[in-house]
């Protein structure tokens, strides 16, 4: 099963069971410049992929979805950040911040 | 398609002498109705009808076909931004995270062309006298969706607004990228300029001509991942998803790098204080440009007066 997050979910504690993958997804628009880029604290999970999706019925400079893919790797809590912002401006001039907190589950089977 | 069928489409094509050759493929083998459910574009309600595009297109090529022949060869590079020393391209904007491209990139347009049309380029006596336009005006009152800075736009409705109803002076409506309703000053019908004729030309000669003689173009393409990365030189695709379209303003071109030279709306910081390179031929930047031939009106505001102590 994948557990799917989202900007609803911005600021809570989400726990997943090992091994399961998180999906968060963001709305984000490269077109103007600015792109989330991604920071995790702790290595309850490890990322997989981030992709950029356009949304189909966009036109010239419309927006889409970013989704990055993490896997629940191993017990405890990793933070994930995430900043909108144009890669090339200093850090501090994000225009936007999400974070969430995952907390992953020991295996009970391993007991 | 039967062998008889195909033989005679062979012999047409043979007698216009058109340059491609028909075969058998994996559509010709498809029933007549299977390959019409095939066939992609169906034009929306506003959109001309297939017939029409393809009279529109017809008669598009041929005026670009006089326009190639009558003028003379484009020269080797154009640079608005130093014309004889002078400077038509007004200053980068920034559009901020909304995804309104479309209306910097024809406004930066609009701007240049009434430059040049009344030969006032920045440094001028009289380049002060005229204002910067509002893409604010164009895009949160031109554009409809209803979210307009998720949804992005298309050239050819802007220019039908800045025809129909014209544009008015940044001051009117400055733009902010969060998303502003449209509100605009007091007086503000009696500020607008307005385009008269524009035209959308698909030759890259005849885009190097317009901008040698008439100046910048609008023009879109396909943003991949590695373009915010853009620092200096001539840009081509290298790796990366494509994010979507992006439109700018194309400000000049250079023979010899074999590139356009493009206006973003990314702020100074970006790029080339702001503008790009980009080759001939990559992302699309030169499938289609949009050029801004002749204003109805062009707003220039009242001169005030010093007053005089007697």
């Amino acid at each position: 099963m994948t557990v799917l997050v989202t900007d609803v979910d911005r600021s809570s504690t989400v726990s997943v069971p090992l091994s399961e993958e998180v999906v968060l997804e963001l709305e984000e628009n490269p077109t103007t410049g600015y792109r989330w880029t991604i920071e995790t604290t702790g290595d309850a999970v490890k990322e997989l992929a981030s992709t950029y999706t356009p949304s189909p019925a966009a036109g010239i400079g419309g927006g889409g979805r970013r989704i990055v893919r993490f896997l629940a790797t191993r017990p405890g809590t990793t933070s994930i950040r995430a900043a909108l912002r144009r890669p090339w401006e200093q850090p501090d001039r994000s225009i936007n911040q999400y974070a969430i907190t995952i907390t992953v589950a020991g295996a009970v089977d391993d007991e | 398609m039967t062998n008889e069928e195909h033989e005679a489409l062979l012999e047409a094509v043979r007698v216009s002498s058109a340059d491609w050759v028909p075969g058998h493929t994996s559509l010709t083998d498809l029933e007549p109705e299977e390959r019409r459910l095939r066939l992609g574009y169906n034009p929306g309600p506003d959109e001309p009808s297939l017939q029409q595009r393809e009279k529109r297109a017809t008669a598009r090529a041929m005026m670009e076909a006089a326009l190639i022949a009558d003028a003379p060869a484009p020269p080797v590079d154009v640079d608005w931004r130093s014309v004889d020393g002078q400077n038509y391209v007004t200053s980068i904007k920034d559009q901020g995270p909304c995804g309104s491209c479309v209306a910097f990139g024809t406004t930066a347009t609009m701007e240049s062309r009434i430059r040049i049309l009344q030969k006032a380029p920045l440094s001028a006596s009289n380049g002060s006298a005229l204002p910067d336009l509002s893409e604010a005006h164009l895009f949160y009152c031109g554009n409809q969706a209803a979210d307009r800075c998720v949804s992005g736009w298309w050239v050819q409705p802007a220019l039908a607004f800045a025809t129909s109803t014209g544009v008015v002076p940044a001051a009117c409506f400055p733009y902010r990228s969060d998303k502003q309703d449209c509100i605009l000053c007091d007086n503000w019908q009696s500020m607008t300029t307005k385009v008269d004729s524009w035209q959308q030309i698909t030759s890259a000669t005849a885009m190097k001509q317009w901008l040698a003689t008439k100046g910048p173009l609008i023009t879109c393409f396909s943003e991949y991942a590695d373009f915010y990365a853009y620092t200096e030189g001539v840009y081509t695709y290298t790796t990366g998803e494509r994010e979507g379209g992006h439109c700018v303003s194309c400000v000049g071109y250079d023979e010899r790098k074999q590139a356009w030279l493009c206006k973003n709306s990314w702020g100074t910081r970006w790029g080339l204080d702001g503008f790009f390179w980009i080759a001939y031929g990559q992302c699309g930047i030169d499938a289609m440009m949009w050029g801004i031939e002749s204003f109805a009106t062009i707003y220039t505001p009242p001169t005030r007066r010093r007053a005089v102590a007697h």
